[in-house]
């Protein structure tokens, strides 16, 4: 079923929307969740979570990009969820290591302005991603985006683990610069 | 700012573009010079950025720019300046300015013969002089076989921030690397007597570069592998290993690249299990160095791990070198 008829569904409010959704992007919600809390029955909560905010906020909304749209909601609600379980111990080894990755090209954390708007720094991610070229925003999205691991993006990409780490650091330093000439580190 | 907020700031990217990563990798297509009846319509209409008489010629080159982003294609202008050298031509096709970045779009094509293909690479050796401190990327785009020519796309940026304006930059070229010779495969595949007193040396010198995941090294301090014109084992003709051992809680292994400089060879070193999973530790780290007379390069891997563990695993070796280098001086420059 293609994105326009599963959100036609929605409108309709027909139930089968839901069920639909869950067999083209389940998958997906799930992989991302665990990647970043680590089990499998909160990645399988989190999905549920996800239907849910799709059923409540379609319509009205209509989603340009349905994909995008699930897995901003995914993430968002994933990423809250980590927050207020701060003190238990993180699951996710992905999530770990890509803040890990992150953290290297931050190496003055007390002469950032902390107030930056989080809008802006957005715009700034955004701006970054969409001027690479196809092959390189495939590879940082799939790693701090979908937060999949290495091998799994060399398996996505065609491409092997080592070349996948070679480009990583490069994009990171390539992001460290950026935002080094915005003023944010 | 923490890593967190970065993290979380990744939820801004435009939707198209995250659904463009999801997208199974596409095989590198080659144009043929064809125009695309949309791609058309949109240089018609965006006749006021792109002289349609550019745009609509037998080049493919607005074609690849479309390709990037079809908003980035209609921001170039035409500059057309050319350089040959031992018959190959450089040819800056098209440039654009953006506040304070800027991009070239270059082709580079053998009018003689046939040294150029789809695996030309500028990365290391190509060069811009400008008015100004700036950070610069190059990146191959696509290589059109009916015409023979490479095109390239070399993206920079003033570092002050300020809008690049009526600046005169320089683009040369000091070589183009081309054929691409990969290698992988297993390089030792019982590591269970690994020799516990190797040749060591305190410290690193020329050190040209470390990748690491977790904590940096100390290439002042630590032990080091001795370097040596031994060649312990090989699968390729530019990279050898020409020592392995076991002390300070870490497997080392030191890989010499042959003629690093010129043909840019490089590699990396594995753990591959019985099973087919590939070892993985926060503390592994390379360190790169060159002998005195920079022409070889060496890395050494670092791999924590416990001794007894080194016989469930196999030493692979993944390597990359370019079959030729071309050594010329190209240069064109532009008033932006």
């Amino acid at each position: 079923m293609d994105d326009s008829e599963l959100i036609e569904l929605f409108f309709d409010r027909d139930e089968q929307a839901i069920s639909e959704t869950d067999k083209k992007y389940g998958g997906l919600c799930t992989t991302l969740a665990k990647n970043i809390l680590g089990s499998t029955e909160d990645a399988q909560e989190i999905k549920n979570d996800t239907l849910l905010a799709l059923w409540k906020s379609i319509p009205p909304h209509r989603p340009e990009v349905l994909s995008a749209f699930i897995t901003k909601t995914a993430r968002n609600l994933t990423l809250n969820r980590l927050r207020s379980h701060k003190a238990q111990k993180r699951g996710g080894g992905e999530y770990q290591l890509a803040l890990d990755e992150l953290g290297d090209i931050i190496t003055t954390p007390e002469s950032v302005t902390d107030s930056c708007e989080a809008g802006e720094l957005q715009q700034i991610i955004n701006s970054f991603v969409s001027q690479l070229d196809v092959d390189k925003q495939q590879i940082f999205l799939l790693r701090y985006y979908y937060l999949f691991s290495v091998s799994e993006i060399a398996k996505r990409t065609g491409s092997r683990q080592g070349r996948i780490k070679t480009a990583l650091m490069r994009l990171r330093q390539a992001l460290k610069e950026r935002l080094e000439s915005e003023g944010y580190l | 700012m923490t890593a967190e907020k970065l993290l979380y700031a990744m939820n801004g990217i435009d939707d198209g573009i995250l659904k463009k990563a999801l997208e199974p990798k596409r095989a590198r297509r080659h144009y043929i010079g064809r125009i695309a009846a949309a791609a058309a319509a949109v240089m018609i209409i965006a006749a006021g950025s792109l002289p349609v008489g550019t745009a609509l010629g037998a080049d493919s080159a607005y074609d690849i720019l479309y390709e990037i982003s079809p908003a980035f294609a209609q921001t170039f202008k035409p500059v057309n300046e050319k350089c040959s050298y031992d018959g190959i031509e450089m040819c800056l096709i098209s440039a654009n300015v953006q506040g304070c970045r800027a991009s070239f779009f270059i082709s580079i094509e053998d009018t003689v013969g046939d040294r150029i293909n789809g695996t030309a690479d500028l990365d290391d050796s190509y060069y811009l002089r400008c008015p100004f401190d700036h950070s610069s990327c190059c990146t191959f785009k696509s290589y059109d076989s009916t015409n023979g020519k490479a095109y390239f796309l070399v993206s920079f940026e003033r570092l002050d921030g300020k809008d690049i304006d009526s600046d005169k930059v320089t683009l040369g070229i000091n070589g183009i690397l081309c054929g691409n010779k990969d290698t992988e495969g297993v390089l030792i595949a019982d590591l269970t007597d690994t020799d516990t007193c190797p040749e060591t040396m305190i410290g690193a010198e020329n050190v040209s570069g470390i990748s690491y995941s977790n904590k940096e090294p100390d290439t002042d301090t630590m032990r080091f592998l001795k370097t040596s014109d031994k060649q312990l084992c090989s699968i390729c003709d530019y990279a050898d290993v020409t020592a392995i051992g076991y002390f300070d809680g870490a497997l080392h292994i030191l890989t010499r690249y042959k003629d690093s400089n010129s043909c840019d060879s490089h590699g990396f070193i594995t753990l591959h299990g019985k099973d087919g999973s590939v070892y993985d530790n926060d503390g592994i780290c390379t360190v790169s160095y060159f002998t005195d007379q920079y022409t070889d390069s060496y890395d050494e891997t670092i791999i924590p791990i416990g001794y007894d563990k080194l016989g469930n695993y196999s030493l692979y070796g993944e390597f990359c070198s370019s079959e030729t280098n071309i050594k010329g001086r190209w240069q064109v420059t532009a008033k932006l």
